[in-house]
C-alpha cells in the first residue's frame, strides 16, 4: 500500500529524514515512534506530498507521489499535528468544502459528510463555528476531515496530543475502528498509546529507521526480559558466587547499605519464574530476601534503550 | 479548483475584505464620477477612472490575507496534500479575488449609462476602456498575490503590495522628472541592479549571492554603456513608461483606440504574477 524507498530530506546541511525505507501493508495500524525531532512529521509530511523530498521515493498504492501526485493523493487523508481547520467556518460548511476538495460526487456528499460527522461524534456541533470549539472537538473535526471520502490510507501525526484522557480513550477507540478498510499510520511519542493502538511499531531516531517489528517482537528483541530488585541480608561474597553461577542473570549491580546488600539484576526470565529461581538459590546460601521487586521491561524500557543506544553510538 | 474558489470567495465576504473593497472602491470611483462627469460635464468614463489613480492602491487588500494566513496557521497542510494542483489552488483564489473586483466593475460599468441618461455617451469607447481597466485591476491582483506568497505577515503584505502599486504607478510621473542624459540611465540602471542585489541576498539569505547578483548585474549595465553609449539616452525615461500598467490606458480613452498591445502587458502581467506565485509555493514545498 505505502512503498518508501531511500527517502532523504535536507534542511540546509541537517538531514531531517536520513535514507529511511520501509513498505506498509493494507489494514494494519502501524506506529511511527521516535523522540521529539527524530523526523516523524517530517516522514509524514513527504509521504503526504506535503513537502517534498531531496531524494528517495514515495509510493501510494502504486503512484508516485511526486509523478502523478493527485493520484497519490486521493488515497491519503491527513491529520497533521495543528488540524488545519479554517476557523471562520462551521464545522458542516468545512467538511463539505473537504468534501468537494477531494473529489466527493455533489449528488453523494451531503450523505457522506452526516456519516463522517456521526463517525466522528461531531453531529452535535455540525453547526458550530470552528473558532469556537474546543481542543477535543477540534482534533475530531480534523480527523473527520482525514476519513473524509474514505482514502486507504490514513495518517495521523500525534493524534492525542493535547486531548484529555476521555477524549484520547475516544479517539484510541476511532483510530481502531478505522483499521477495518484503511491502513493508518500514527506518529507518537507515547508508548502506552502505540502499545494499545498499533499492530506494527516503526522506531524512528535521528532521521533514521533503527527497529521495526510488532509490539511483542519488540520487547523480544531485549534480552533483558526481565529486572528484579533485592534487599538482601547475608555475605556479600556469598551473594556475588550466587549471582556468578547463574547463566540465566545478563546483567547486575551490587551495593552495600545500612547493613543489608541491595542487587539489581536482569534476567531472560518471566517474573515469576525468575523469583522462585533466585529464592531456591539465596536460600541454599542462608542469604535472607528482605524484599524483592520484579518488573518486566516494558516497550517503553525497550524505546528508551533504543535511543539511548543510538546517542551513545554518536 | 472550485471548491477552493467557493471557499476564497466566502472567506473573502466573511473576514469583510470584500465588502470593504467594493464599497471604498465604489465610493472613490463615485466621487471622481462625480467631479468631473456631473459637475465639469465630461462625458467619458475612461477620463475619470483614469485619474483616479489612488484607488489602484484598494488592489493592496485583496489578496494581503488569505496566502500568509493559510501558511502561517498551516491550513496549507490540508489545500496541499488534497488531490488538487498547486495551479489549481492558486488559481481558484486569484479568480475569487478577481470577482470581488468585477462586482465593484459591475457597479462602475453602470456610469456610461447614466452619462447618457445626461445627455450622450461614447459607449463603445466607455466599455472597451472598462474592459481594458477590468484587465489592469487583475493584473494588480496579480502582482500583490505574488507579493502576498513572500510574506507571513498579512501586515507585511498589504504594505509592501501598496509601495509595488506605488512605485509602478509614480514611475510615469518619475520618468518626467529625470533627465534623458545617457548617464542618468547608466546611474538609475546601477542603483536598480544593486537593488535586485539586496532583495536577491534578502531572498536567498545569502550575502555572496545578493553581492554577486548586484555586482554582475552592475557590471552588464556598465560594459553596455561603454559598448554602446549613445543607447542610454532617454532608455530609463522609455523604461519607465512602459512599466507603469495605467499608462497603457491612455490609448483608450484619448487616443479613442482599442490598444492590443494594452490588452497583452495586462495579460502578461497576469500570467506571470500568478505564475510566479506557484513557482514560490512549489519551491517553498521543495527546498
Amino acid at each position: 500500500m505505502i512503498e518508501v524507498n531511500n527517502l532523504v530530506k535536507y534542511y540546509g546541511n541537517y538531514p531531517a529524514v536520513n535514507k529511511i525505507s520501509f513498505s506498509l501493508s493494507e489494514g494494519k495500524i502501524y506506529g511511527l515512534l521516535g523522540p521529539n525531532g527524530a523526523g516523524k512529521s517530517t516522514t509524514m509530511n513527504i509521504i503526504t506530498g506535503y513537502i517534498g523530498a531531496t531524494s528517495g521515493s514515495v509510493k501510494i498504492n502504486g503512484f508516485d507521489i511526486l509523478e502523478e501526485p493527485e493520484k497519490a493523493k486521493k488515497n491519503i487523508g491527513y491529520l497533521p499535528e495543528i488540524p488545519p481547520l479554517f476557523k471562520d467556518m462551521t464545522v458542516d460548511e468545512y467538511l463539505l468544502f473537504v468534501a468537494e476538495l477531494k473529489g466527493v460526487k455533489r449528488a453523494e456528499r451531503r450523505n457522506h459528510v452526516d456519516e463522517i460527522e456521526e463517525k466522528t461524534f461531531v453531529s452535535d456541533v455540525a453547526y458550530r463555528l470552528i473558532k469556537h470549539l474546543s481542543k477535543g472537538y477540534r482534533q475530531r473535526v480534523g480527523l473527520a476531515a482525514a476519513i473524509i471520502s474514505y482514502p486507504k490510507v490514513i495518517i495521523l501525526d500525534e493524534p492525542t496530543v493535547g486531548l484529555d484522557p476521555k477524549q484520547i480513550n475516544e479517539m484510541r477507540e476511532l483510530i481502531i475502528s478505522l483499521k477495518k478498510n484503511h491502513t493508518v499510520i500514527l506518529s507518537s511519542h507515547i508508548m502506552q498509546e502505540v502499545a494499545a493502538v498499533c499492530d506494527e511499531l516503526l522506531i524512528i531516531s535521528k532521521g533514521t529507521l533503527i527497529a521495526r517489528g510488532t509490539p511483542q517482537e519488540l520487547e523480544k528483541l531485549q534480552n533483558k526480559g526481565t529486572v528484579i530488585t533485592y534487599k538482601l541480608k547475608g555475605q556479600k561474597e556469598a551473594i556475588e558466587e550466587v549471582i556468578h553461577n547463574d547463566s540465566k542473570i545478563s546483567s547486575y549491580e551490587i551495593s552495600e547499605n545500612n547493613g543489608h546488600i541491595s542487587v539489581s539484576l536482569s534476567t531472560s526470565l518471566e517474573p515469576d519464574e525468575a523469583l522462585e529461581r533466585f529464592y531456591l538459590l539465596f536460600a541454599e546460601k542462608k542469604i535472607i530476601i528482605l524484599e524483592s521487586n520484579a518488573l518486566k521491561n516494558s516497550l517503553e524500557d525497550l524505546f528508551l534503550s533504543i535511543v539511548s543506544n543510538d546517542k551513545e553510538d554518536e | 479548483m472550485i471548491a477552493i474558489y467557493k471557499r476564497e470567495l466566502k472567506s473573502l465576504f466573511n473576514s469583510m475584505i470584500g465588502f470593504v473593497f467594493i464599497a471604498l472602491y465604489v465610493i472613490v470611483a463615485a466621487l471622481y464620477f462625480k467631479t468631473y462627469n456631473i459637475n465639469y460635464g465630461i462625458a467619458q468614463v475612461g477620463f475619470t477612472l483614469y485619474n483616479c489613480s489612488w484607488g489602484y492602491l484598494l488592489f493592496a487588500i485583496l489578496p494581503m490575507k488569505s496566502l500568509p494566513e493559510e501558511k502561517k496557521d498551516k491550513i496549507d497542510q490540508l489545500l496541499y496534500t488534497s488531490p488538487v494542483s498547486v495551479t489549481g489552488i492558486i488559481f481558484g483564489k486569484y479568480l475569487a479575488m478577481c470577482t470581488v473586483f468585477s462586482v465593484a466593475m459591475l457597479v462602475l460599468s453602470t456610469f456610461p449609462i447614466a452619462i447618457n441618461s445626461l445627455g450622450y455617451s461614447l459607449f463603445k469607447i466607455d466599455y472597451s476602456f472598462l474592459f481594458a481597466y477590468f484587465l489592469l485591476g487583475c493584473a494588480y491582483i496579480s502582482i500583490c498575490l505574488f507579493i502576498s506568497s513572500l510574506c507571513e505577515n498579512q501586515i507585511i503584505s498589504g504594505v509592501l503590495s501598496l509601495v509595488v502599486i506605488f512605485i509602478l504607478e509614480c514611475s510615469g510621473s518619475l520618468a518626467s522628472l529625470l533627465s534623458d542624459k545617457d548617464y542618468v540611465s547608466l546611474l538609475c540602471f546601477i542603483i536598480i541592479a544593486m537593488l535586485a542585489g539586496v532583495v536577491c541576498g534578502v531572498f536567498s539569505k545569502s550575502i555572496m549571492l545578493g553581492f554577486t547578483t548586484g555586482t554582475g548585474f552592475s557590471l552588464i549595465v556598465i560594459i553596455l554603456y561603454i559598448v554602446k553609449k549613445e543607447m542610454f539616452t532617454g532608455l530609463i525615461q522609455k523604461v519607465l513608461n512602459s512599466i507603469s500598467p495605467s499608462n497603457y490606458l491612455m490609448s483608450f480613452f484619448y487616443y479613442y483606440m482599442f490598444d492590443i498591445k494594452a490588452i497583452v502587458f495586462y495579460l502578461s502581467l497576469i500570467f506571470v504574477g500568478v505564475f510566479l506565485t506557484i513557482q514560490i509555493i512549489q519551491k517553498r514545498r521543495y527546498s
